[in-house]
């Protein structure tokens, strides 16, 4: 192999990229425009899209019934209470139900016209059972607030810059006195799209859509920037985003009821002792803590001395 | 590949995180800087500060804690880093008690500050910002560590209307210049690593690492993810 020919080609190459990223430096410079500046989420008309929900749901329910009961779910969720057929413009999302486990089974008394499934639990037993629903007919073109109607119930979504969506995962509970749930696990994952391919970039803070009640945020990805206790009963995820033209960023997360470890923030700092020390200065509620204001260089020197040591150790191999 | 090669790709790895931090940051820093209508600017003769001041993150430069007050309004918190981030604060140690400190601010004014008293304290320390009409400004302590926190404290002279008008940021792009400069340094690297056979192989890192850079002009990264990973090395390594 010529690697002469190689150094050329690839020196060629990453010049003429950084040649053409120096020009338009040069140009959004010259011009004083640029497609990249700062705009924030709006409630109507946002250039924001969830692009994809989904849902993935685990609950055990234990049946304190001296009979046989069924755990049902739906095809459809509305925010209005009115059941739609999938595919229709209806006024909040249309959930499709893609998988159950075990499987389910169809439900005879179904007030739904793409049906109702469900999972039999006998009298005394505690049973254990997971399904996914996806966000199937997403509309065009304002995924975030369809209309003037006001969603309020799960699992419509509202804009992501303003609010979440609440539902309790214990209302079968309340529906259904003898399904007791015993433990309830959601994982939701939603794409979220700056849909103006020319500017300009977005950015804000975006809450979870979907925020189960008295539940615990026991894990996010990317990792959560701060937890919203605005709603009190509420851990709303909550992340500070930034979406340039046309990218596309997926953010999942998964609440716990009634128990589970909570995620940590990114921002949350190692609990500090001296919080609440007297002779720290001021009192905690006119404090500020002091802010990470420097990157240790001592790895950077590391580094120096690795590639030196290679080369000396190179040398003498020769 | 002999064990040196991979003794100075481990290394070329490790100073490529630290220029992963400054190309974000310049590149982050040049979008910021778009609108600058609004911007305050703080402005310090003596050791040539004169920057914008951003209300988004101590990752985008000098920043205003909004857990404080405006300035003229009460006490003011103002951070910067010392080392990486553009080191906006690197000269703050050199501050002397008298020294003017300008923060301009739209619909305030030009608000004149004077340095009373330098602190060195624990990252442990929290501020008190009930203290009247002062500006602290702080940044890590010493230089290449963050063990410590130097605050500059100082109080408040006078407010004069807003006059000057700060252009938009113009500072030439270096975060292209780091670019160039370690496509450059690996380039040198591999025609000059005595191990004739390996030579390609540290070039083609040099390549792949250098287009990871431009990935990361274009599309800037958050820093503080990479930030927290080499701050943790360090406390581990004891460096």
């Amino acid at each position: 192999m010529n690697y002469n020919n190689i150094y050329l080609i690839c020196s060629a190459l990453v010049i003429l990229v950084i040649g053409l990223g120096f020009s338009n430096f040069v140009s959004a410079d010259t011009f004083g425009q640029s497609n990249d500046q700062q705009a924030w989420m709006q409630s109507t008309g946002s250039t924001l899209q969830f692009t994809y929900l989904q849902a993935t749901i685990h609950i055990t329910v234990h049946n304190n019934a001296d009979h046989a009961m069924f755990f049902k779910i739906s095809q459809q969720y509305t925010g209005d209470g009115t059941v739609t057929v999938t595919g229709t413009n209806s006024s909040s999302i249309d959930w499709s139900i893609i998988s159950t486990n075990p499987s389910a089974i169809r439900m005879v008394n179904s007030i739904n016209p793409a049906g109702d499934l469900g999972w039999e639990i006998d009298s005394g037993q505690t049973r254990s059972v997971s399904f996914t629903l996806v966000e199937n007919n997403p509309p065009a073109p304002w995924y975030i607030q369809r209309g003037t109607t006001n969603n309020t119930f799960w699992p419509v979504v509202n804009d992501p810059g303003l609010t979440a969506t609440w539902f309790l995962p214990n209302e079968l509970n309340y529906l259904n006195p003898n399904l007791e749930v015993v433990s309830w696990q959601g994982t939701f994952f939603f794409n979220l799209k700056n849909v103006v391919s020319t500017g300009p970039r977005v950015e804000g803070i975006v809450r979870a859509p979907i925020v189960p009640l008295n539940s615990v945020l026991t894990a996010s990805n990317p990792t959560v920037d701060y937890i919203d206790n605005e709603i009190a009963s509420a851990q709303t995820a909550a992340w500070d985003v930034t979406l340039y033209p046309g990218q596309t960023k997926g953010f999942s997360y998964t609440y716990n009821y009634p128990n589970g470890t909570a995620v940590t923030p990114a921002n949350r700092q190692s609990p500090s002792t001296l919080i609440n020390d007297p002779s720290s200065a001021g009192n905690s509620s006119t404090t500020l803590p002091t802010q990470n204001t420097g990157v240790p260089w001592g790895l950077f020197v590391v580094g120096g001395i690795v590639i030196a040591a290679g080369i000396i150790y190179a040398r003498v191999l020769r | 590949m002999k064990l040196s090669t991979f003794f100075v790709l481990v290394g070329m790895i490790i100073i490529s995180l630290y220029c992963l931090i400054e190309v974000s940051y310049y590149s982050s820093a040049e979008n910021l800087s778009q609108n600058s209508s609004n911007t305050p600017y703080l402005e310090i003769p003596s050791i040539g500060i004169n920057q914008p001041i951003n209300n988004k993150s101590i990752d985008y430069g000098i920043y205003y804690d909004p857990g404080s007050a405006k300035p003229g309004l009460g006490t003011t918190a103002i951070f910067g880093h010392r080392t990486f981030h553009g080191s906006p604060f690197l000269n703050l140690d050199k501050l002397k008690n008298g020294d003017n400190i300008t923060v301009e601010w739209p619909g305030i004014g030009n608000v004149e500050y004077s340095v009373v008293n330098l602190t060195v304290v624990d990252p442990s320390y929290r501020l008190d910002v009930d203290q009247g009409n002062k500006l602290f400004l702080i940044t890590c302590y010493p230089l290449g560590s963050d063990a410590q926190r130097l605050i500059i404290e100082s109080n408040q002279v006078k407010i004069d209307p807003l006059t000057t008008n700060q252009k938009p940021n113009t500072a030439p792009p270096y975060g292209i210049f780091i670019i160039l400069g370690f496509f450059a340094g690996g380039s040198i690297l591999s025609f000059l690593y005595p191990l004739k056979e390996d030579q390609y192989i540290i070039f083609l890192a040099t390549i792949a690492i250098t287009a990871f850079l431009i990935l990361a002009y274009i599309f800037p990264i958050p820093p503080d993810a990479i930030e927290s990973r080499l701050s943790w090395f360090n406390n581990l390594l004891g460096v």
